[in-house]
C-alpha cells in the first residue's frame, strides 16, 4: 500500500501546474545571475579582492563556474522556502479544500500513512528543486564559466579551495540544503494539516521563517539564548562545506537541529490529523 | 443470523454544546438497501462520516463485519466503497487518472479491465480521456460510483447520491444503485432528504430528526401500503361533520372541518369515497391520497419553521 | 688574513709613542707598529673588497640563469588567508618576468613578486656593498654584506645578504622595499646549488590587515571566534616555496608572461 500511495500523491505533485513554477523559477532566477556575472562578475571579484589584491598579485580563472554557482546558492537559497511550501502547504489542506481528502480517507489508507507519504512526497519534491538547481546553477555554470579554484571571501579571511577538492562540498552543501529544505516542507505540512485552505499554511510558513530569519540576524542580547534553537540559524550551514577545515562539528550539530525539528514537526502533524475531523 | 455489515452503536457527536447525533444506534444486514432519511441538518452526513472514520464520535462505535472501526482502523474500510456528499475528485487529472489511482489505494490488485467493465456500467465509457473539471455532475456522480465500486466493496455508502442531478439524471442514478443490489449483492447504504427516494430504492429505512432516531425499520411496513391517508379540500359545507357521522366513513376519519377531511383507509376504497362525496353535493376542490409515513416526515419538519404544507402527492422537503 | 671582529681594536691607537724615552725606542715602536697599521688599513680595505669581490662572484654565478622553469609546491601562511598548498609551474626571466602557473588554478604572489628573487636582488643593476662582517646563522659562520642599489628609483633600498662563502651561497636576505616594507627570505640548496638555485625558499613578509565588508561576504558563522584584527598594524605572512626541479635556460619567451584571460 505505502508505494501505490506515494506514487499517487507524486503523481498529483506533478500532474499540477503549480509544481511547475518553482522550476521555472529557479530556473530564471538562475539565468539572470549567471548573465550578470558573464557581463559583469569581473568587476564584482576585482572590487571584492581589491584588499587582497594590494598585496598579493591574483591570477586565474576566479570567475570560475563554482565561484559563481556559490554566489547562486547565496542568492537562491533564501528564497526556495516558499516554492518548497507552495507545494508543501498544499498537500493535506489543498485537498481539504478541494474535497479530495475525505475521497482519500475513505480508502483503506489510514491517516499515519497518508501523513508519512505526503511528507515523503513534498521532500522529494525539495529533493529534485534542488537537482535541477545543482544542474542548472553548478552545472551550466561550469559550462560557462568552466573550472578553476574556488575563493571563498568572508568579512576576515579569504578561502581558497583547489579546484579538485570542491565538488564534493558542492555535494555536502546540497545534501545539507535538502535537510534544510525538507525542515521548511515538514513545517508547511504541519500548519497544512490544521488547515482546509493552502493560502493559510503557505503564508503562516513564510510568517515562521521570516520572524525567526530576523531574529537569527539580530544581534540583540536578547536573541542570542534562543538563537541557537531557531532552525533558519542552522538553514545556512551547508556554506561550511566552503570553509577550510570543514566545520564538521556545529554542521552536524546543525543537521541534528534540523532533523530534530522534522522529527517533532511530523510527530505534531501526525497528531493534529489523527485526531481532525474531516467536515470538508 | 447473518453479522451486520455496519454497525452502528450509541453514536454521539457533540459540538460543543451542539449535539449533531446523539445514542445513535442501527445495523445494516448484509443485501439490503439501507435507506438514511431526514431533513438537511439532521445528522445524516455527521452520522455518514463517523461510520466511515471520517468524524470522530464522542462516543459510541462503528462496528464493521463485527469489528471495532475505533481498533482495527482504516483497513476496515477495504469492505466499503463511499460517496460522501457530492463526488469530489480530482479535477486536474482525467477520469481514468482518478479512478486508476483511487483503485490503487484499495489495497487490492485491481485490473484495468475490471475499471473499464466499470465505467461501462455507469455509462462513461469513451469520455474517461476527458478531465474531470470539464465532466458534468451527473457525470461526476456516476464516476464517484465507478470509483467506489471499484475494489468490490461490500457496503457502499451513498451520501445524497442524486443531490443536484436534473431529473433523468435522478432516474438513471437510482436504476443504478437497484442494479447494483439486485445484480451485484450489494449492500447499499443511501441518505437522502427525499422520502420518496427511499421509498423507489430502499428496503429498510431510519429516520433521523435533531441527531436522533425516529423510526426505523423495513420500508413497507413502514409506509403502510395497504393503508393511506386520504385528504379532500372541498367549498365548506356547514352540515359536514353531520354528513360524515352518519356515514360509512366515519370509522376511517382522521380529521373532519368545514373545508377539508382526512381518512385513513386502503386505496382501493377511494372511488367509492369520491362517489359519496359527489351524491352528497360536496363541491370537491381536490383530493389527494398521502402516506402516513409522509405524513409523519411532513409534521416532523413542520415542528421546525414555517413551511406551509400544500397539498401534493409527493413532496420534496428541501431548504425547509 | 682573517680579522675577527670588524672594530678596529682601540688599544691599537690608545697610546701615543713617548717622545721623552729615547729616539729609537720611539722609532722602534713606529716601526713596529706602522706595519701593523698599514697591515690593518689595508686589511679593512681588502675586507671591504673581499665583500664586493664575494658580492660579484654571487652576481656572475646568479646572472648565469636567464630563465627557468620549476616545478614548485607553495605554502602561504596569512593570517586573513586560508591557501591550500598550491602546486604549479614557476616561470622566471631574467630580470623581472615571474608567473606562477596553476593550469587554470588561481595563483596567488605577493605584490612586486619579483623582489623575491634572488636574480633581482643580487644580479640587477649597479650597487653599493658595504661590509658587514660575519654573524652566526643556524650555528654556521656566515658573512654578512650590505647591497644598496644606486639607482635612486629602485623599488628596493637596502639588501642585507648572508652568504655561505665556502659555497658562494646566499642563505637568507632581508630586503627593505620603498613601498612593501621588508622581505626577508632563507634560502636552503640542494643540487642546483650550483647554479645558485634553491630548492627551498622561505619569505617573510609585512602585511597589511584585510577587511571586507560584511554585505559582500558570503559568511557562516561556526561558532568560532573570530581572530582580533590587527587594526593599522602590519602583520607578518610567511610564503614557503619549494623548488622539485629547474629547467634552466629553456629560451623562455615572454608571451608565457603575459596574463591570460
Amino acid at each position: 500500500m505505502w508505494m501505490p500511495l506515494l506514487r499517487a500523491e507524486l503523481y498529483k505533485i506533478f500532474k499540477k501546474p503549480r509544481t511547475y513554477l518553482g522550476f521555472g523559477v529557479i530556473a530564471a532566477v538562475t539565468l539572470v545571475i549567471q548573465l550578470a556575472m558573464y557581463a559583469n562578475g569581473q568587476s564584482f571579484v576585482d572590487f571584492v579582492l581589491q584588499g587582497i589584491q594590494e598585496q598579493f598579485d591574483v591570477e586565474g580563472n576566479i570567475l570560475n563556474g563554482y565561484l559563481v554557482t556559490y554566489i547562486i546558492l547565496n542568492l537562491l537559497l533564501a528564497q526556495v522556502p516558499l516554492l518548497v511550501a507552495l507545494v508543501a502547504g498544499d498537500a493535506l489542506a489543498g485537498e481539504a479544500g478541494a474535497g479530495t481528502l475525505r475521497l482519500l480517507l475513505t480508502r483503506p489508507i489510514g491517516r499515519t500513512r497518508l501523513v508519512l507519504a505526503k511528507f515523503t512526497a513534498s521532500s522529494i519534491y525539495a529533493i529534485l528543486l534542488l537537482l535541477w538547481l545543482a544542474v542548472i546553477g553548478l552545472g551550466l555554470s561550469l559550462l560557462v564559466f568552466g573550472r578553476g579554484d574556488m575563493l571563498n571571501f568572508t568579512a576576515d579571511r579569504l578561502i581558497m579551495l583547489l579546484s579538485d577538492d570542491i565538488f564534493w562540498r558542492y555535494l555536502g552543501a546540497f545534501g545539507f540544503a535538502a535537510l534544510a529544505l525538507i525542515t521548511i516542507s515538514t513545517l508547511a505540512l504541519f500548519f497544512s494539516a490544521m488547515a482546509a485552505n493552502a493560502i493559510g499554511p503557505i503564508v503562516s510558513t513564510m510568517g515562521v521563517i521570516i520572524l525567526m530569519t530576523i531574529i537569527t540576524n539580530l544581534e540583540l542580547p536578547l536573541f542570542q539564548a534562543i538563537k541557537p534553537f531557531l532552525f533558519t540559524t542552522h538553514m545556512v550551514a551547508w556554506k561550511g562545506f566552503f570553509n577550510e577545515p570543514v566545520p564538521y562539528g556545529a554542521m552536524l550539530q546543525s543537521a541534528l537541529i534540523m532533523l530534530a525539528y522534522i522529527l517533532v514537526l511530523l510527530g505534531a502533524t501526525i497528531f493534529v490529523f489523527k485526531r481532525k475531523d474531516i467536515q470538508t | 443470523m447473518a453479522i451486520p455489515i455496519i454497525e452502528a452503536k450509541n453514536l454521539t457527536k457533540h459540538y460543543g454544546s451542539i449535539v449533531a447525533v446523539h445514542d445513535l444506534s442501527f445495523a445494516i444486514p448484509p443485501g439490503v438497501i439501507y435507506g438514511f432519511l431526514g431533513q438537511n441538518g439532521a445528522g445524516k452526513s455527521t452520522t455518514m462520516r463517523m461510520l466511515l472514520g471520517l468524524i470522530h464520535p464522542s462516543s459510541g462505535e462503528v462496528f464493521i463485519l463485527g469489528k471495532s472501526l475505533r481498533k482495527e482502523g482504516a483497513r476496515l474500510l477495504r469492505h466499503i466503497g463511499a460517496i460522501i456528499e457530492r463526488p469530489d475528485l480530482f479535477g486536474y487529472l482525467s477520469g481514468w487518472d482518478n479512478l486508476r489511482m483511487m483503485a490503487n489505494l484499495s489495497g487490492q490488485d485491481i485490473s484495468d479491465q475490471h475499471l473499464h467493465d466499470l465505467l461501462k456500467l455507469v455509462h462513461l465509457q469513451g469520455r474517461e480521456k476527458e478531465k474531470v473539471k470539464g465532466y458534468s455532475q451527473g457525470m461526476k456522480q456516476r464516476l464517484g460510483i465507478a470509483i467506489a465500486m471499484a475494489h468490490n466493496p461490500d457496503l457502499l455508502v451513498l451520501d445524497e447520491p442524486t443531490n443536484g442531478l436534473d431529473p433523468q439524471g435522478i432516474a438513471q442514478m437510482r436504476e443504478l444503485i437497484l442494479q447494483l443490489s439486485r445484480e451485484f449483492g450489494k449492500t447499499v447504504l443511501i441518505s437522502s432528504h427525499l422520502l420518496y427516494e427511499i421509498e423507489q430504492m430502499a428496503d429498510q429505512m431510519l429516520i433521523i430528526h435533531k441527531g436522533r432516531k425516529m423510526v426505523e425499520g423495513p420500508v413497507h411496513e413502514l409506509l403502510h401500503a395497504d393503508e393511506t391517508l386520504v385528504e379532500v379540500n372541498y367549498r365548506p359545507h356547514p352540515e359536514m361533520a353531520a354528513l360524515v357521522a352518519a356515514s360509512q366513513w366515519v370509522a376511517l376519519v382522521q380529521e373532519v372541518h368545514e373545508d377539508r377531511l382526512v381518512l385513513k383507509m386502503k386505496p382501493a376504497l377511494v372511488p367509492e369515497l369520491n362517489r359519496w362525496l359527489v351524491e352528497k353535493d360536496v363541491a370537491v376542490q381536490q383530493l389527494s391520497t398521502r402516506h402516513s409515513l409522509e405524513n409523519y416526515f411532513l409534521n416532523l419538519t413542520q415542528e421546525q419553521d414555517s413551511y406551509v404544507d400544500a397539498p401534493a402527492t409527493r413532496r420534496t422537503l428541501q431548504n425547509l | 688574513m682573517k680579522l675577527l671582529n670588524k672594530n678596529i681594536p682601540a688599544r691599537l691607537f690608545a697610546s701615543a709613542p713617548k717622545k721623552t724615552v729615547g729616539t729609537w725606542k720611539t722609532s722602534f715602536l713606529f716601526a713596529l707598529l706602522l706595519p701593523l697599521f698599514l697591515l690593518f688599513g689595508f686589511s679593512k680595505a681588502n675586507a671591504q673588497q673581499d665583500a664586493t669581490a664575494l658580492f660579484q662572484t654571487i652576481r656572475q654565478r646568479v646572472a648565469q640563469t636567464k630563465d627557468y622553469v620549476a616545478d614548485v609546491r607553495m605554502k602561504v601562511d596569512v593570517a586573513f588567508m586560508n591557501i591550500p598548498l598550491l602546486k604549479g609551474m614557476l616561470y622566471f626571466k631574467a630580470p623581472d618576468k615571474m608567473r606562477l602557473e596553476r593550469n587554470g588554478g588561481v595563483s596567488l604572489l605577493p605584490r612586486n613578486s619579483i623582489n623575491l628573487n634572488l636574480y633581482n636582488i643580487m644580479a640587477q643593476g649597479s650597487v653599493t656593498v658595504i661590509d658587514g662582517g660575519y654573524e652566526s646563522l643556524d650555528g654556521k659562520d656566515v658573512r654578512v654584506i650590505k647591497i644598496v642599489p644606486d639607482a635612486a628609483e629602485s623599488d628596493l633600498v637596502l639588501t642585507k645578504a648572508w652568504i655561505d662563502e665556502s659555497r658562494l651561497l646566499v642563505l637568507r636576505s632581508e630586503s627593505t622595499t620603498r613601498d612593501n616594507g621588508t622581505i626577508r627570505m632563507n634560502l636552503a640548496y640542494g643540487k642546483y646549488a650550483a647554479q645558485s638555485l634553491p630548492d627551498k625558499v622561505v619569505f617573510v613578509l609585512d602585511l597589511k590587515d584585510y577587511k571586507m565588508p560584511k554585505g559582500v561576504t558570503m559568511d557562516y558563522d561556526d561558532g568560532t571566534p573570530a581572530d582580533l584584527p590587527l587594526k593599522g598594524k602590519k602583520k607578518k605572512g610567511r610564503i614557503e616555496i619549494q623548488y622539485l626541479n629547474y629547467k634552466i635556460n629553456q629560451g623562455l619567451s615572454d608571451a608565457v608572461f603575459q596574463k591570460k584571460e
